[in-house]
């Protein structure tokens, strides 16, 4: 028994091995901060200047004059959480990148197809924006779809699954606006019941989705069987 | 602890990893994570002190003011604690209000301070984030008047919620998208008390509070709880044409479980001969 003990831990060494990396290869969730262990600030949009607005007064002027702030132990003191200040009006996005797969590509506009479905980018080296939706750097979430290959090899968004909790996506408007995201995960999800809320419904921030295609081949349908979503939030914006 | 019961709780942890990688519906927080927001509707309360304890943050916002909403953040799900004092009041002094509550993972939630500075309360929100129907948009109500009896909102005169209680928020409701006009009646029946605009977007989801007393004017103030797309599209979306397929169609998700359950096998068979009664004294002889 005991010359078996060895045997064993070398098995469940590999067997752990062997799960951290299908744990990294493969597409989890939006698994942000699930082994963080400090706070992860989620940048918020309440100010959004084409949300809904109150026709009643401006801002009350404040009648007193504020007082200095106590310090009590253990505390973080800080101002009210803020939205990220995007510059100029809402504008259309025209590039995208996410240097940490090397992805470097202009946007097309993608509308609604004929059958009710989002369209899809006709030129596989190149991303499309969903322009019936959200604005990137607006509430709410922004989607970006590109080919994860073509008939004859990879495509764009070929390298999207390796994306982790943390890296940077860029988006530069028609402005010269840069926006910058941070992932926070990634889920991949059967074609046939694919949640279009987890994709497209209400979000509390200006967020990101970014869409491929993932899992298995269905060579009598020559579709992937499921679409992988990677998950990102705002975090700065700038010119 | 036995080793046989430590590898089974180790294979459970290995299970609950592979399943916890399931795909799930939520995008909008991080496992684990709630968000919070504040906001202060207290119309005479000046600037005051907020302090919103959680289970990994413990933060003080100095001189909030009226009509001050804040973005929201991200916390550690699990109790929390909204304390508010006076501005530059000392922290160990009995705070104005105080409310502790339990958030949950994957929602998100106002804490608002309402009523005057006499009479303050603390109210814990939770805030929806329910898709729309298309080309809709939700809106929930909420009293924070402190000089209006039980009121009727109606929408473009029609009454919408009626018999709105201070301090109770309304249940969302769908409502058209543009320019709406909002009323609040006395309750059964009475006159106009408060009239306002609100313009809302389709695919939105807000909350409209009505405000007003304590040398405030009547009005509603209305905020952004989140946005969705206006129409969304059906089904799954074609981006792939086969040419980078792996030979075999493996989802990776099942691939972990099946590792994972295998692992649980492998290691309750494994346990089972550690603890078994009729193997230990063998054991400990081959330990001697």
């Amino acid at each position: 028994m005991r010359r078996h003990r060895p045997v064993r831990q070398v098995l469940a060494a590999a067997l752990a091995l062997a799960l951290g990396a299908l744990l990294g290869g493969c597409g989890g969730h939006p698994a942000a901060g699930a082994g963080a262990t400090g706070p992860v600030p989620v940048p918020a949009a309440t100010a959004d200047p084409a949300g809904p607005r109150s026709g009643g007064s401006g801002m009350v002027t404040p009648s007193a004059r504020p007082a200095p702030a106590p310090k009590p132990d253990g505390f973080e003191v800080a101002s009210l959480p803020s939205a990220v200040r995007v510059p100029g009006p809402p504008t259309p996005p025209l590039r995208l990148s996410i240097p940490a797969i090397g992805v470097a590509t202009p946007l097309d506009r993608l509308g609604l197809a004929a059958d009710g479905g989002m369209e899809v980018p006709g030129d596989f080296a190149r991303a499309g924006w969903f322009s019936a939706g959200t604005m990137p750097g607006q509430q709410g979430p922004a989607v970006i779809a590109g080919h994860v290959d073509s008939k004859t090899g990879p495509a764009v968004f070929y390298r999207l699954r390796e994306l982790k909790p943390g890296d940077r996506v860029e988006v530069e408007r028609a402005d010269g606006v840069r926006l910058r995201f941070a992932v926070e995960g990634q889920a991949q999800y059967h074609k046939a019941s694919l949640p279009t809320e987890a994709v497209f419904g209400p979000v509390p921030v200006p967020a990101l989705r970014l869409v491929t295609c993932g899992g298995s081949f269905d060579h009598s349908r020559g579709s992937y069987r499921d679409n992988l979503v990677v998950f990102a939030h705002l975090v700065g914006a700038g010119r | 602890m036995r080793r046989g019961t430590i590898r089974l709780l180790a294979a459970a942890a290995v299970i609950a990893a592979a399943l916890a990688l399931a795909p799930t519906g939520a995008g909008a927080a991080a496992p684990g994570k709630a968000m919070i927001r504040i906001a202060h509707f207290s119309p005479d309360a000046a600037y005051v002190d907020v302090y919103v304890v959680s289970l990994n943050r413990n933060q003080l916002f100095p001189n909030v003011f009226y009509k001050n909403v804040s973005a929201y953040w991200q916390v550690n799900a699990g109790p929390f604690s909204y304390e508010v004092r006076a501005a530059g009041a000392s922290p160990s002094s009995k705070p104005a209000i105080r409310l502790t509550g339990r958030l949950q993972a994957g929602h998100a939630y106002t804490v608002a301070a309402v009523g005057p500075k006499t009479n303050l309360r603390a109210v814990l929100l939770s805030d929806d984030m329910e898709a729309t129907e298309a080309g809709r948009a939700r809106v929930r109500f909420i009293d924070a008047a402190v000089d209006l009896p039980k009121v009727d909102v109606a929408v473009d005169g029609r009454v919408l919620s009626p018999k709105l209680s201070f301090a109770a928020p309304s249940t969302y409701r769908a409502l058209p998208v543009g320019k709406l006009r909002v009323e609040a009646r006395r309750s059964g029946g009475g006159g106009v008390l408060l009239r306002d605009n609100l313009r809302v977007r389709a695919g939105t989801v807000s909350s409209a509070v009505l405000l007003g007393g304590g040398g405030q004017p009547r009005e509603v103030f209305a905020f952004s709880d989140a946005t969705g797309v206006r129409r969304m599209p059906a089904g799954g979306i074609k981006t792939g044409a086969g040419g980078a397929a792996r030979a075999e169609g493996i989802r990776p998700d099942l691939l972990l479980l099946a590792a994972g359950l295998l692992a649980l096998g492998w290691l309750v068979t494994a346990s089972r001969h550690a603890v078994s009664p009729a193997r230990l004294p063998a054991a400990r002889a081959h330990r001697r």
